[in-house]
Parts: structure tokens; sequence; C-alpha cells
């Protein structure tokens, strides 16, 4: 089972361009002329068309637009994978329980499931933000919390298919530790269901992430994400388009080059 | 001679939404030290479920409902999950079907025999690690160290029984149970498994409880036999007995149903005669005797109550009302 096997055309232009967001971003700090946070700039500087000194123009204070995008594209990516990490991780082990026990445990666990899946993502993320302030941590722990229980439904749909499996009844029959048989028996089995879901999952978060930081409670300034810079440029809209379309344009060829990976890998699983 | 298993009227049901399948229905059986039972019988009789109640493995809605098990003296349906898990793998040894799906496509063989190791023994990693390579020069893998680390995939079906056949013996256990052993493999490779079960049982000093459909099985593995119908044991014996000697009309009929070779040309050439009919729905079965609609020499008495088992002459267990006069 190697990616190199995946022909799918998409899958290798998604990865070939994240990888060069990846890059790009990773070396943003030896790319980039101006600070991407400072002001200071002298007047005449501000709101300038993209030119050959500043390849995606500035804003309303002077910043370059381009430092901002890759300095911003480090704060969104980071979250993204963050918040994918921590709730695959949440998601994989209370659906692999809920659906291994099954029964009155079961059906306990997925109703609290489908409790919190009753909320809208954005307004349970707005209440808690109001509630308890924001700031990047902040807002990783609450996209985390609101956004584990898809994995955790996959993950118990998949788990009830495979605990009928012969395998798992050897593994019983063997006598091994219920511990056992869930972490080492189930988990490495439905590990490509939960990373398939969880990369298409990231362009999801990045979105949130940039929707929670337009309307002000995601990134803070002078800080820059891809969001907050969308929100910063929309009251110069449509005359001095750069400020929103830049990042814009990252938020869409992340995303799409995620799910173009995300769908390549689904073949695989077949 | 005490039995080292002991079955008494066990019962287990499913109690599903339309009604109850009564999978094992009063089955009383006894293995001892060292002997090969084989459980025969068709699909949907009750065998697996008999050997999974053995390991109360019974999937879900399936419970046990009623008689006793006793494995070396100890009532096993008495004992809690956490006894039970020191018994599975340990004491008592399952071997799947199907060698493919048994094993997990995720984990190397090796570590898959070693765990089983780790798990009933303090034993490290290492030395976990020299007893599995042991324990599969035992089974007759070939380049034992190399298909350590191999996934099931890249091995071949008999290879994959031999694992089976490992994890089942990693412990030696004093019990195995073979849920239909050789099902899923060609003939050849059949009769190798076989002998080496055989060599094997005689090396760990074993009793098996082999369940099968396969009369050529039978007549190479077992000491006795025990047929089982609809959920319970219509006729048991010495395997000898069965094949020169078959008393209930089910045994008779499955006997009459395997293709013989004949190349003499002086008899007449008898064709399988094949049994008719299917077994019954479990979940309602006929009054009186479970056999009566298929059943060839049956006769109004059979339909009003199910024949209580007797013991014929040379200890045979038969449970037909027929069988005294035939």
């Amino acid at each position: 089972m190697s990616i190199f096997k995946i022909q799918s055309f998409q899958f290798w232009v998604g990865l070939s361009v994240l990888c060069l967001i990846i890059l790009f971003i990773s070396f943003s700090s030896f790319i980039i002329k101006y600070d991407p946070d400072v002001q200071n700039n002298p007047a005449e500087n501000r709101l300038k068309k993209p030119s050959w000194k500043f390849c995606f123009g500035t804003d309303k204070f002077g910043r370059d637009v381009f430092s901002r995008v890759l300095y911003g594209g480090r704060i969104s990516l980071l979250i993204a994978v963050s918040v994918v990490l921590f709730s695959a991780i949440i998601g994989s082990f209370y659906g692999a329980i809920s659906g291994y026990f099954g029964g009155w445990l079961d059906q306990i666990l997925m109703r609290f499931v489908d409790l919190l899946l009753s909320f809208p993502i954005i307004f349970l993320a707005i209440t808690c933000m109001a509630l308890f302030g924001s700031g990047h941590l902040m807002l990783i722990i609450v996209l985390t919390l609101t956004s584990w229980m898809d994995v955790a439904r996959l993950v118990r749909a998949e788990v009830l298919s495979l605990k009928q499996r012969p395998f798992i009844l050897k593994a019983k029959g063997a006598g091994l530790k219920t511990s056992r048989i869930i972490g080492r028996h189930l988990m490495p089995n439905v590990f490509l269901t939960v990373f398939t879901f969880s990369i298409i999952r990231m362009a999801d978060i990045i979105l949130i992430e940039s929707a929670l930081s337009f309307i002000g409670i995601g990134t803070q300034p002078p800080t820059a994400s891809w969001g907050s810079m969308i929100n910063d440029g929309k009251s110069y809209l449509p005359f001095e388009w750069w400020i929103t379309f830049f990042p814009g344009i990252a938020i869409l060829c992340t995303t799409m080059s995620l799910n173009f990976i995300g769908h390549g890998l689904k073949t695989l699983r077949e | 001679m005490d039995a080292l298993l002991k079955i008494q009227l066990l019962k287990t049901q499913f109690h599903k939404k339309h009604g109850i399948v009564k999978a094992v229905d009063g089955v009383d059986l006894k293995i001892h030290q060292g002997e090969t039972l084989s459980l025969v019988g068709e699909s949907g009789c009750g065998k697996s479920i008999t050997g999974l109640s053995i390991m109360k493995l019974v999937p879900p809605p399936g419970r046990i409902v009623a008689g006793s098990i006793e494995f070396k003296k100890r009532n096993i349906l008495n004992l809690s999950e956490k006894q039970m898990s020191k018994i599975r793998g340990k004491e008592i040894g399952l071997i799947l079907q199907d060698p493919l799906s048994a094993l997990n496509p995720v984990i190397t063989v090796g570590e898959q025999i070693s765990e089983v190791i780790r798990t009933h023994f303090p034993v490290n990693r290492k030395e976990a690690k020299n007893r599995t390579l042991d324990l599969m020069e035992k089974v007759q893998l070939p380049n034992v160290s190399s298909l350590y680390d191999s996934y099931p995939h890249q091995l071949s079906g008999g290879l994959r029984q031999r694992v089976l056949i490992a994890i089942a013996l990693s412990c030696s256990p004093s019990l195995v149970i073979a849920d239909e052993p050789t099902t899923a493999l060609d003939v050849s490779i059949q009769s190798q498994i076989l002998s080496l079960l055989k060599n094997l049982k005689k090396e760990f000093q074993i009793s098996l409880l082999l369940i099968t459909h396969d009369f050529s099985v039978v007549a190479e593995m077992a000491d006795r036999v025990a047929v089982m119908y609809a959920g319970k044991i219509v006729e048991q014996a010495n395997t000898f007995d069965i094949f020169t000697n078959p008393i209930h009309p089910y045994t008779k009929s499955l006997l009459d149903a395997i293709p013989k070779l004949d190349f003499s040309g002086k008899k007449k050439t008898k064709t399988i005669v094949p049994l008719k009919g299917a077994v019954p729905d479990m979940m309602n079965l006929p009054d009186g005797c479970t056999f009566y609609p298929r059943c060839s020499i049956a006769d109004e008495s059979c339909q009003k109550s199910y024949p209580k088992g007797f013991l014929s002459d040379g200890g045979k267990f038969v449970s037909c009302f027929k069988a005294k006069l035939a």
C-alpha cells in the first residue's frame, strides 16, 4: 500500500501545490523584505498597487501584503493542523470505545455527540470565545472541542463493522486485553480513514478560522492570519482589491489542494 | 478418568426481535485428556456456537442461558470476564476457519504470535520473539526469521493457517478448539495441515475439539464423533463405529451424501444420495423430533415428542425413536 499507486491527477496537483505553499510559509523569514506587522512605513507606501517593490501591494498601514500572506499562513496552518490532530486523537478513542463496547455505553456516548453536533460550530465558537477570551490557544481549543465529534462518529461506524471480523474474534480468543485489541488491532485499521477525513477536514478548519477572524474574534491584530487579512481589506473593496484578493487566493489554493489530496487518498482505501 | 471438558445441558440462545434462536439446545459433551472429539453437522446446526460457548465468546445478542461447562473441574460459566481472559489463549486455544480474515492485515505475523505470549507470560520482547521463532519452526514455517516480519497477505493460505495454529498453541493450552481448520484450504494443503495438527497434538499433549462438516477430516483425525443437528447432539460414538455402523438416520444420510470412488465395476454404482431439505428454521423448529421432516423412517409418533437419547450397546449415544428397530 504505497501512495505512489495513486493515479489521480488531482492528487498529485494538490500535493505539489500544498508542498509549495508549505515551503514558502516555512522559509518566509528568508523570503520577505518587510516586517509583516510593523506599521510605521512612510505614508506614500500605503494602499499601493502590486508592483515590483511590493509584489502583492500594501494595506492601509503600508504593510507588505506578500509578507503578511506568508506569515498569516503560518498561523492558519498551525491552527488547522493542531485542531485536526487533536480532534483525530480524541475522536478516534471516543468512537472506538463507543463502537467496540456497544450497548448502553454506546447509546450514551453517541447521544452526547448528537447533542454537541446540534449546535452550529460557528455559534458555539463565538460563545466560547466571548466567554473565555480569544487568542490562538483558545481558538485551537474551541475548534478542537467543536470538531472531534465527526471523527468519533466515523470511527464508531468503522469499528462496528471491524469488530465483526474474524481477526478480532481471534484476538479475543487469544485472551488479549481489551485495551490492546482497541489500541493495537482496531486503531491501525481505521488510521487511513481518519487520516483521509482529517485532510479534508483541515480545509474546513482553515475556512472556519478565517470566518472567525473575519468577524473579529479569531486572530487579533496586528498578527496576520488569512481570515483577519480579508477582514482588514473588506472596507477597501472594490478599488484596493489586492488586500483581500491574495489571502483569499491563498485560502482557496490550500483548501482545494487539501481536498484533492483527500479524494486521492480515498481511492487508496478501496 | 475424569474429563478435561465436560459440557452438560448447554443452551445458547439468540434473543432476536422476531423470536428466539436456540442455536445450542441442551448439548452434552465430554472431552478427555489427549482426545480428539469431532463435532459434525451441516452448516447452521450450532457447531461453531458450541465452540464459541466454551470460550464464552458467543457474539451478542447470543447468550448462554443454561447448562454448565466444566473445564479442569471449574465451571467456566461462573468465571468473570477477567478470569476468562486468562483461560482464553492460555488454557484453551482457538483456530478459526478462514486464515486470511482471522489474521489482522496490518500487523506482522510474528507480532501476532508474540503478543499472545507476552499477554500470558511475564517475558520481555526479546524472549517472546525467541519463543515465537521456536514456535514458527514447530509449525514448519519456512525462513522463520524473514517470515516474522511479513504481513499476512504476503503468505499463502497454508502458511497462514500454520500461523494461526502457532497462535493457538503459543501458550501450550490443554484444549484447542479448531473450527473448520481446513475448509478454506485446497486438498493437498489440507492433508499437510491435518498431519501437522496430529503431530503437534501428540507433542503438546493437547485435547482437540474439531468442528467440521467434512467426514474425511473426521476419519483422519477423530477418536470420537458427535453428530449435531439443529442444536442437539443426535449421535455420539467412536469414529470407527460411526463409519461402520451409523444408527441415527441423520448420520446415515450424511454418510450417504459423501461421494465415493468405486472402480471395481462389480457393484452396482452407488450414486451420491443427497440429503433432501435443509436445516430447519432455528426460530421455528418442528414439534417432536427436529429431524422428522427430513427423515426417511419417521412416522407419526416422531412428531409427538423429542426422542430422549439412550446408550446403545457399545457405548453409543443415539436419540431416535426408530433407532432401536433399525
